[in-house]
């Protein structure tokens, strides 16, 4: 019978489209999430996922459908509408108040008493409440913006709960997270479970997914595919079903006669930040043709690394040597010129200007060179031409240049973001967590390009919190610890991965939290 | 389309204003009908009035101009009416001093120096900033009053001109003034540097490697420092250009119609200027209008009183309005932004 199917689901959208200008971002998607389950939804970048679970939370409104909400027909007009439903959403993207202490992020945006007095310690108290409860550790009292990314998350995601949703949406929780961290997310979404709720949450890690989710809904261009049960599907079908075809496999070792010249060399670096010792004794050097992967989680000091590589931030000591020049005080610009491409892991606030226009990100890195400019004048009809051609690269062809950044999806800014400093043409490119945001396919590409610049004599540092990410063409991992390098591996296709990961967490000590 | 909509609020606040305006003058005045016919058509009954609101709209421009130039790379420079007054006692004195012999060549040389005295007021406000993290917003207002009561303490001081009635320097070499195209009123040249002036920021903000650095730092700094962008250079620029429009506010006003500073002569320009920034959006070939229009307010309001039975303080209430319009749409517009 017909109505069995509305009364089985918790959750059920019916042939759900939805257009945003030209694009067509669903067409006629369904999602059926039973009760009490773990329901992922896996797709390919801009397939439709996060305009899937908008409309469920109310931010976006589909153009048609239906939506049944246990056994009820709903509409869902606005994200109080969705709150009512007893829907609650953890977003993307970041959006606490960076001054703001966690207990105040977690409690005092949205009070719902408002004539009870706001106290410290009542914030304290709830806060700490709250995280017991879902068992993460964080101190209530320190400031959003000195938190890592990942614990940031962790306090977007407290928020949420603490609404006590029956329907709790996850748009990729895991993505900014060290593995570490990402365990701890699903451990939580497999209480949540037990405590009787239905979650839904996205994500790129199919590994991860395979691990929790009990019903997978797979997405594909706007439509879905699904759902499936885990226990009937493998990683490898699930792979064909988002991207229709077959993983392609690497084999890279590390050859160290294939290396040239030294290209840079580190020494001593050292960073303090109010008396506290972020950074010490960082040397090493790097040579033409080298993929060099750095490791560690969030407070080893990797970021800090990264930052004062590129010139974002100035060492306390210590020198940086590029080509044989010293470039530790030289600025950001000296340093492009030199040859120096930055993917940075903030690619919102850092790594692109959402407000200006799709062009204006593009260009930044060549605006003076001949490509786009004769000295002092833009040339307008080379800028749309390069725009359209990274545009092409990305596969978001169809995107008009002049529209502000903010209107791509996630992943796209990423490829863009990419693709940009890839064409920058640099003979040095640092990666800081590229993978965020990035699909199967897309990080293939990206590991394309890592080894067609290794061939061509140029060098490549990424850093990463998941040791495998780029396991096949990295050539070399430094592993950060507390601010120091702790170990360095060769990757001569025999790495012991519990080795590495002790070296990341540093043998003796325990990870904090 | 989002163009199209910014368009539309701005017409949309235009309209609110002169509906004000007209309400006004209906419960004021005791003639309404011949009291709205001399604001709105009084000014293009003919060409000497026109010929004045084009006038009027001169130092709009450059002030105009000069707001803008600041706040695209995020410099909020309201420090205009002090950089306006004191530029152009600075050129006076100049001219007065060493004016006689050379007075065409000083007719160019003047307005440069303006800018760059102008240009220099803002940039002590744009190293606070750089240097010692001081909002710009309050030192360069807070520099720009000083400036005002300096200006006016040399003015009645050792520059008064005893035989003049009012608190004015004596006039400048004969000379040394604008050429002014007769058939149009008190019309002069500076209004050939305003339409140069405004040509050439639009030509740089779109289409030069520094505008789009510029407008780059205002719309998101770190992201310009990881592009590669000298900031703090950037931010100099802009408050350079900011006050060094300013400053030829004043100076073209004194070369073209007063031909000496006048204590309080540019009462106004600087606030006004920031309205007509606003209004155009800080595109620059839009302050054209936008300063036009203002002007517009002022002759309009001087003809209703002279033509009707209103007072010329007609003007600045519907001044007011406008500027209240502008700067809540700008706020909220500003705040709407952060919210992301």
């Amino acid at each position: 019978m017909k109505g069995s199917i509305f009364m089985d689901h918790h959750i059920l959208m019916k042939n759900v489209w939805k257009k945003f200008g030209e694009i067509t971002a669903l067409r006629d998607a369904n999602l059926m999430v039973k009760r009490n389950t773990i329901h992922a939804i896996v797709g390919e970048n801009s397939a439709g996922k996060s305009t899937l679970v908008r409309i469920l939370a109310g931010i976006e409104r589909m153009d048609k459908g239906e939506i049944w909400i246990s056994g009820r027909k709903v509409k869902i007009r606005s994200a109080r509408d969705s709150l009512k439903l007893g829907i609650g959403m953890v977003h993307q993207h970041l959006a606490l108040i960076e001054d703001f202490t966690v207990a105040e992020n977690l409690f005092a945006v949205g009070m719902d008493d408002p004539l009870n007095i706001v106290t410290k310690r009542r914030l304290r108290q709830n806060a700490t409440k709250i995280m017991e409860r879902f068992q993460m550790n964080l101190n209530p009292d320190s400031k959003v913006s000195s938190l890592s990314l990942g614990e940031k998350q962790k306090v977007e995601i407290l928020r949420v709960l603490k609404d006590e949703p029956k329907i709790i949406i996850l748009d990729e929780p895991t993505s900014l997270l060290n593995d570490m961290e990402a365990e701890d997310i699903l451990r939580m979404l497999k209480s949540l479970k037990m405590e009787g709720k239905t979650v839904i949450f996205i994500s790129h890690r199919l590994d991860e997914v395979m691990k929790v989710a009990d019903e997978i809904t797979v997405m594909r261009n706007g439509r879905t595919i699904g759902p499936f049960n885990k226990s009937r599907m493998s990683e490898e079908e699930l792979f064909r079903l988002m991207f229709g075809e077959e993983r392609t496999e690497f084999e890279v070792k590390y050859d160290e006669s294939k290396t040239g010249e030294k290209i840079l060399e580190i020494k001593n670096l050292r960073y303090d930040q109010k008396g506290r010792v972020l950074l010490e004794d960082v040397s090493f050097t790097l040579r033409r043709g080298e993929i060099l992967g750095i490791l560690g989680f969030s407070e080893s000091g990797v970021d800090l690394f990264m930052e004062i590589l590129f010139g974002l931030r100035i060492p306390s000591g210590g020198r940086i040597i590029f080509k044989g020049e010293d470039i530790t005080f030289k600025d950001i610009m000296d340093r492009r010129e030199l040859g120096i491409g930055f993917v940075p892991a903030d690619r919102r606030r850092v790594g692109s200007c959402l407000d200006c226009s799709i062009w204006e990100n593009v260009v930044v890195n060549v605006r003076k060179s001949p490509k786009i400019s004769g000295c002092f004048f833009l040339n307008t009809n080379k800028i749309m031409e390069y725009t359209t051609k990274v545009l092409r690269i990305c596969g978001i062809a169809t995107m008009d240049p002049d529209l502000p950044a903010k209107s791509l999806s996630g992943g796209s800014l990423q490829r863009l973001i990419i693709a940009r400093e890839i064409l920058g043409d640099p003979d040095l490119l640092i990666f800081q967590e590229p993978s965020w945001g990035l699909d199967m396919l897309s990080l293939q590409l990206l590991k394309d390009e890592m080894l067609r610049m290794k061939n061509e004599g140029k060098s490549v540092i990424v850093s990463s919190k998941d040791y495998d990410e780029f396991v096949d063409v990295v050539d070399r991992f430094l592993i950060f610890h507390k601010g120091k390098i702790s170990s360095e591996f060769l990757n001569d296709g025999r790495i012991d991965k519990a080795r590495i990961v002790e070296a990341m967490v540093g043998k003796v000590e325990k990870m904090r939290g | 389309m989002r163009r199209g909509k910014e368009f539309l609020r701005t017409l949309g606040i235009i309209c609110l204003s002169l509906i004000f305006a007209i309400v006004v003058i209906s419960i004021v005045s005791e003639d309404p009908i011949s009291s709205l016919k001399a604001f709105f058509l009084g000014p293009f009954t003919n060409l000497y009035f026109f010929g004045n609101m084009l006038t009027l709209s001169i130092p709009l421009m450059f002030t105009g101009l000069g707001f803008s130039a600041g706040f695209v790379s995020g410099y909020f420079n309201l420090g205009l009416e002090g950089q306006v007054y004191f530029s152009s006692l600075v050129a006076t004195i100049l001219g007065l001093q060493l004016g006689e012999n050379n007075p065409y060549l000083f007719i160019l040389i003047l307005p440069v120096l303006s800018f760059v005295v102008g240009g220099s007021v803002s940039m002590i406000s744009g190293m606070l900033k750089i240097k010692h993290g001081i909002s710009e917003v309050i030192s360069s207002f807070l520099i720009g009053i000083i400036l005002i009561h300096l200006a006016n303490s040399l003015i009645e001081g050792p520059l008064l001109d005893e035989n003049s009635p009012i608190s004015a320097t004596p006039y400048l070499p004969k000379d040394l003034s604008f050429p002014n195209f007769e058939a149009f009123g008190n019309l002069h040249l500076g209004i050939l540097f305003a339409f140069c002036s405004i040509l050439i920021m639009d030509v740089v903000l779109r289409r030069s490697v520094l505008g789009y650095e510029m407008k780059l730092v205002g719309k998101n700094e770190l992201f310009s420092r990881y592009g590669g962008v000298k900031v703090e250079r950037i931010l100099m620029i802009s408050a350079f250009l900011s006050g060094g429009f300013a400053g030829m506010a004043g100076t073209v006003d004194i070369l073209g119609i007063h031909h000496r500073m006048v204590r309080g002569f540019s009462y106004g320009y600087g606030w006004n200027g920031i309205a007509v920034a606003l209004i155009s959006r800080n595109r620059p070939l839009f302050i054209i209008p936008a300063s036009i229009f203002f002007a517009f307010l002022e002759v309009g309001s001087q003809m209703a009183s002279i033509f009707g039975d209103m007072t010329p303080e007609l003007s600045k209430m519907i001044q007011a309005v406008v500027f209240y319009l502008v700067t809540a749409e700008s706020i909220f517009r500003f705040f709407k932004g952060r919210r992301r």
